[in-house]
């Protein structure tokens, strides 16, 4: 499996932890510190279109981040390589299909206005 | 895929290795990421009815509230709070820090009770 060999999917690994680590460090001082949103306070916060950003931008480090360690539990676990090849390319499309719902959601939400 | 010696030992066999402690943080890190990767679709079917209505975000909170919600989302917390522990460590381990056997050792500990402290602080925490 050459598509992605070598030293990438390691440094890609690394660069989303990091930014999903630093992600949910905020995440974590927010809900710390702040009160309980309600529907309406939660949708316009959505709504603004930096937090749309990092969202897309966060589920797209995530879906990256699986992708890698999913193809790497794959390599070491599972041999026959039919199966292997069947189980990626279903793990590929799972995740690419989230991405897209992502956005899909982000567009409703920005769509219906606030 | 080409090896030079086909019959060479392969040690990925669970059920024959030994497991040392760093082993057993290890193999917790590959459980819990498979665990979260699991909970993806979850996620973004609960991010979408917490964005849709009134209606499904209160939906989503009392599925969450359910028995079963409540140890989902027991088993998550610790996934995450380990994946996280555990990731740190590797982090560090690549700039070399606690990369020394002995110091590997205690912080393998670390990130396995760190994992289910902070699991049960947000169990607790987070419920209000």
């Amino acid at each position: 499996m050459k598509l992605l060999g070598g030293l990438r999917p390691w440094v890609i690994q690394r660069l989303t932890a990091l930014f999903m680590l630093g992600c949910i460090l905020v995440l974590a001082v927010f809900l710390a510190i702040g009160e309980p949103m309600s529907f309406a306070a939660w949708r316009a916060w959505m709504s603004r279109p930096i937090a749309m950003v990092v969202v897309v931008l966060l589920f797209t480090a995530l879906f990256f981040h699986a992708w890698i360690g999913l193809r790497d539990v794959l390599l070491d676990y599972v041999h026959p390589l039919p199966l292997r090849a069947l189980l990626f390319v279903a793990v590929s499309l799972g995740l690419l299909s989230l991405e897209v719902w992502v956005v899909v959601i982000l567009a409703g939400v920005r769509g219906a206005g606030t | 895929m080409t090896f030079p010696d086909a019959r060479r030992p392969v040690f990925l066999n669970l059920f024959k290795i030994r497991f040392p402690i760093g082993a057993i943080a290890s193999i917790g890190h590959r459980i819990s990421g498979v665990i979260l990767a699991a909970a993806l679709p979850f996620l973004v079917a609960a991010f979408e009815r917490s964005l849709t209505s009134e209606e499904t975000y209160r939906q989503a909170v009392a599925v969450l509230r359910s028995p079963l919600g409540l140890l989902a989302t027991l088993v998550l917390y610790w996934a995450l709070a380990h994946h996280l522990l555990a990731g740190t460590r590797h982090l560090l381990m690549d700039v070399d820090i606690g990369s020394s056997l002995p110091t590997a050792r205690k912080t393998a500990w670390i990130v396995l009770a760190g994992g289910v402290v902070v699991a049960a602080m947000l169990f607790v925490g987070l419920r209000s």
